[in-house]
């Protein structure tokens, strides 16, 4: 017997993300002439149901056990093998949270199956799956197909496709699945577990981002005087979070995180193709920056072209001024 | 201890990466090949343990095309022991972790550290996949490794989506380093001659025996979508205007 088409599989992750791959989930689904259920491991986020029916899922598929911590992925590994195993699906959906990114590499190596990361779009042509994912920091796409035994894995980038509801709502039933993890002994044990403070910078509508061009640690509460202002979150190019002007979690781009604000301000950021990948998918982009040439210009809708020690203090009023 | 790192060759990430009119690359004339940032990082930190611990063998492996010796060469000169390139192309992740695990039976390493990701797929998945086969803990994304003192264990401290987040496991184990564990050292000019008579011992795939029928293929590559190219603006005041009445945004 053959299972779903399409399995959209997450745990703990923030509801904007979960949208977004059903929404995938869904568009593959029906290219596929399959269904799509929706894999929930650990709690049901708040809703769920109502979530699923409004993005078009055939049903969920739950599974709970004390295992399922919040770090490891012995446990994680363990459960989706089984669930691969019993319910058969043809193509395993990810978002590519950190846990994720620890699990989802494990899980095909085990299955001996293959995988692509950083998934942007998911296409089927004559039965083959075609997964375009950004390569070379975001200066490519590389277009893979996948081929051989299933379930084949997708782990779909944060922003790759905007949530859209399906036309047609269903009305989807929770099945609890059963999986056996007795056997399973987590071997990595969490001495610290992350603290998490503040909004996500994926889930900001406003991001306001310092680089270099900042000159000096002090200068980053002008970037955070901004973002406050407009009700937004600060960010931070990877060099001034190297060099401790700013938090790790601040850092925008493909070693820290992946954005889809409607306004994204860089300031001082010269506009790396690793920086790019971060925040390319904002709606507006706005530079300010001193070098008229800098890369940054070709990608911002607007640009400024002066100090941003002078101007992010003038827009932080202006913005106030509102 | 003995501790395996991989080294795979990529180009420069300051070069900017066009892809060819066919997709079916990218562009090769004139780029400045070097070893992928984070496996040299990876190589930084294994010889800092080897400093620490004494007795310890540092063990580089590429799997690619011959040409890859200059980035094997080039973590020789910074300090490693001994190199193994093992001549395969086109290999997909799978098939890159399965050659890895045949030859972590053979060499038997206490520690196996690896770039998180290598700058030119970014896929972020082999160490992962490697861990699994051997069936040996990971430690992903180390911003910070410190061992035991009798170094059976490991602790690693990464960037996670909520913060910093510190592991501990058993070894042996993999761990995949991140860009902030440290800044790998220049190779020294005794350093490059040393690394001439080391051993770079060169296996072709087929030696090994092992499946590497790969999953998944690369059909294409192509440029990012472009951006339309968007306007200079002249003052604050106008920036703001525009940001209300036509991107309306604020
Ligand atoms: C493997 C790898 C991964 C990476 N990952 C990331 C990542 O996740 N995120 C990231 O950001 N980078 C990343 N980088 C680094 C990236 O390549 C760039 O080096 C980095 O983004 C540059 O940061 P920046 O723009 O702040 O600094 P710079 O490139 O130094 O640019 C500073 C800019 O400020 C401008 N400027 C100077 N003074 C002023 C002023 N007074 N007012 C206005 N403008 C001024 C300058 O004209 C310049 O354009 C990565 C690199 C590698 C190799």
């Amino acid at each position: 017997m053959s299972g779903p088409a399409v399995v959209a599989c997450t745990w703990g992750v923030a509801t904007s993300d979960i949208e977004e791959l059903l929404t995938l989930g869904r568009t593959v689904a029906g290219s596929l002439g399959g269904e799509l259920r929706w894999l929930v491991l650990g709690a049901l986020p708040e809703g769920a149901t109502d979530t699923a029916g409004r993005f078009g899922v055939g049903g969920v598929d739950h599974i709970e056990d004390a295992k399922l911590g919040t770090s490891g992925s012995d446990a994680y590994v363990a459960a989706l093998a089984q669930y691969c195993t019993d319910s058969t699906p043809q193509l395993l959906l990810f978002n590519q949270t950190f846990q994720v990114r620890d699990a989802a590499p494990r899980l095909a190596a085990r299955l001996g199956v293959g995988i692509v990361m950083n998934g942007i779009a998911i296409e089927q042509d004559g039965g083959t799956l075609r997964v375009t994912a950004s390569a070379f920091g975001g200066d490519t796409r590389t277009v893979y197909d996948l081929a051989g035994a299933t379930p084949q894995l997708v782990s779909v980038s944060a922003n790759a496709v905007a949530p859209e509801a399906a036309a047609t709502a269903t009305n989807p039933e929770v099945r609890k699945v059963a999986v056996d993890l007795g056997a399973v002994e987590e071997r990595v044990r969490v001495v610290t577990p992350p603290k998490r403070e503040g909004p996500r910078l994926e889930d900001a509508q406003t991001i306001v981002a310092g680089g270099r061009g900042l000159a000096d640690a002090a200068n980053f509460k002008l970037v955070e005087e901004l973002a406050a202002a407009l009700g937004g979150v600060a960010g931070a190019s990877r060099p001034i979070v190297d060099d401790g002007w700013a938090d790790p979690s601040q850092q925008v781009g493909l070693t820290g995180k992946i954005t889809r604000p409607g306004l994204y301000i860089a300031a001082g950021i010269s506009g790396a193709s690793q920086h790019m990948v971060g925040c390319s998918a904002a709606k507006t982009i706005v530079a300010i920056n001193t070098d008229p040439d800098a890369a940054i210009f070709k990608h911002a809708r607007y640009g400024l072209v002066g100090d941003c020690l002078e101007i992010l203090p003038e827009l932080t009023r202006a913005a106030k001024a509102r | 201890m003995k501790i395996l790192v991989t080294v795979k060759r990529v180009p420069d990430p300051e070069t900017s990466i066009k892809v060819k009119p066919d997709g079916t690359g990218i562009v090769t004339d004139n780029i400045k090949w070097v070893v992928n940032p984070f496996d040299e990082i990876g190589v930084e930190e294994a010889l800092r343990i080897k400093e620490k611990v004494a007795g310890s063998e540092v063990v580089l492996v590429s799997i690619g095309d011959k040409v890859a010796q200059e980035q094997l060469r080039t973590g020789l000169a910074m300090g490693a022991d001994r190199a193994i390139l093992v001549l395969a192309d086109d290999l997909d992740p799978l098939g890159v972790a399965r050659v890895l695990a045949k030859l972590v039976d053979d060499e038997k390493p206490d520690l196996i550290i690896m770039g998180k990701q290598a700058i030119d797929d970014d896929s972020n998945a082999v160490g992962q996949m490697l861990a699994e086969l051997l069936g040996w803990p990971q430690g992903t994304f180390a911003s910070q490794i410190e061992l035991s003192d009798d170094q059976k264990s490991a602790s690693v401290t990464r960037e996670v989506d909520g913060g910093l987040e510190t592991l501990s496991f058993p070894l042996p184990g993999v761990i995949t380093a991140d860009l902030r564990l440290n800044e790998p050292r220049y190779a020294s000019l005794p350093g490059i001659m040393k690394a001439r008579k080391k051993e770079l011992k060169e296996i072709p795939v087929a030696d090994l025996g092992v499946d590497v029928t790969p999953r998944v293929t690369i059909t294409k590559m192509e440029p990012p979508p472009s951006r339309e190219a968007g306007k200079i603006v002249a003052s604050v005041e106008e920036l703001v205007n525009l940001l209300h009445t036509e991107a309306k945004v604020i």
